[in-house]
């Protein structure tokens, strides 16, 4: 009875959107997965507000680094400014940089380089004295336009 | 076998001088790297600390989503015989979370495994102290009471008499420790880690 309960909610699983009114029974299951989407994460650890991001900026490295660079300073502002105390905000930036297609089709190759542009990131802002939500409402302000793209 | 428990507020330096211990013990000699595990814990969805060590080169294990000294306790225990087990190291150094109480995984540590040494290294921040001793009492003094070694970073960032002023402060929670000032983004003198690991001697 078990198994076919399981396998039930694998079908349903796949064959259908999760919602609010869903009555599949793997909510659990979607909830799981939605947490794993979301860019921006709000947790609590005792006095801590643990807020975690990732997304991504489509731009060159250079370029990237000094736009994270003044998003993270734009949040720390904002931390203080509402009272709170800045734990740690941190992120690592990451780019996939230059790339090489290498194409045979008879005995030469033929390569074709490709120059990347995109930049992910991931990071963590560990505050104190401010509620989760304004500090999801900092991280969802400053963050808005690349978590969109 | 040694864990070396490093523990400290938020943004104080760990992972600098976590960095910066690992070359001392491994040194030139790439057989040491065998003998030392890294364990970073950190809270968040996303770890970062790990990843600047593995661009150091080293394998570092991680717990993430949880603290050790609390949530995760029970992970702690598992995580460290596994490793014991699989690699049999002559150190484990610990990161601990920002906001971990270092007692509580050393008493975590001792009350399952008694044999096994563990000594805690504490970093403070000198630049921010004075900022964050008034709103994070509890915390910092938590953090430091039982602390073997302790290790004030930033040094280079504040003038003498406000470093005066934090050390003061900091032996206010405790005075029994051994003390040094350090600034991790420069080379740390060997006697700290040689004071961190206990007895003078390395790995």
């Amino acid at each position: 009875m078990v198994k076919v309960r399981e396998n039930m909610n694998n079908d349903i699983a796949k064959q259908h959107k999760h919602d609010e009114n869903c009555q599949c029974g793997c909510h659990e299951e979607y909830q799981h997965h939605h947490h794993e989407l979301k860019p921006i994460n709000i947790t609590t650890h005792n006095m801590s507000i643990v807020g975690s991001y990732k997304f991504s900026i489509e731009k060159p490295y250079e370029t990237a680094e000094g736009i994270l660079d003044n998003l993270l300073k734009q949040v720390a502002k904002e931390v203080v400014n509402l009272g709170g105390i800045i734990g740690h905000i941190k992120a690592i930036l990451t780019c996939e940089g230059k790339s090489c297609m290498i194409s045979i089709t008879e005995e030469e190759s033929n390569k074709r380089y490709i120059e990347s542009s995109h930049c992910n990131v991931e990071g963590v802002a560990i505050v104190f004295y401010i509620e989760p939500e304004q500090l999801e409402h900092i991280l969802l302000k400053a963050f808005s336009e690349y978590i969109l793209e | 076998m040694k864990i070396l428990i490093l523990g400290g507020f938020l943004g104080s330096g760990k992972t600098s001088v976590v960095i910066q211990l690992a070359r001392y013990i491994v040194g030139n000699n790439p057989e040491n790297a065998t003998k030392v595990v890294i364990i970073e814990n950190e809270i968040g969805e996303v770890s970062i600390d790990d990843k600047v060590l593995r661009g150091d080169g080293y394998e570092v294990a991680n717990m993430f989503s949880g603290c050790v000294c609390c949530t995760m306790s029970g992970e702690l225990v598992i995580g460290l015989h596994n490793i014991m087990r699989d690699f049999n190291p002559k150190l484990i150094i610990m990161e601990a979370t920002g906001v971990a109480y270092p007692h509580n995984i050393r008493e975590t540590i001792t009350q399952s495994m008694p044999n096994v040494d563990c000594v805690v290294t504490c970093i403070t921040d000198a630049k921010r102290w004075k900022r964050l001793i008034r709103p994070m009492e509890m915390l910092l003094k938590d953090q430091l009471y039982t602390a073997d070694v302790i290790l004030i970073n930033k040094v280079d960032l504040v003038d003498e008499s406000t470093l005066a002023e934090v050390e003061t402060s900091i032996k206010t929670f405790n005075d029994i420790a051994n003390f040094f000032k350090i600034s991790a983004e420069k080379q740390i003198d060997t006697k700290v880690f040689d004071a961190m690991l206990g007895n003078g001697k390395g790995a």
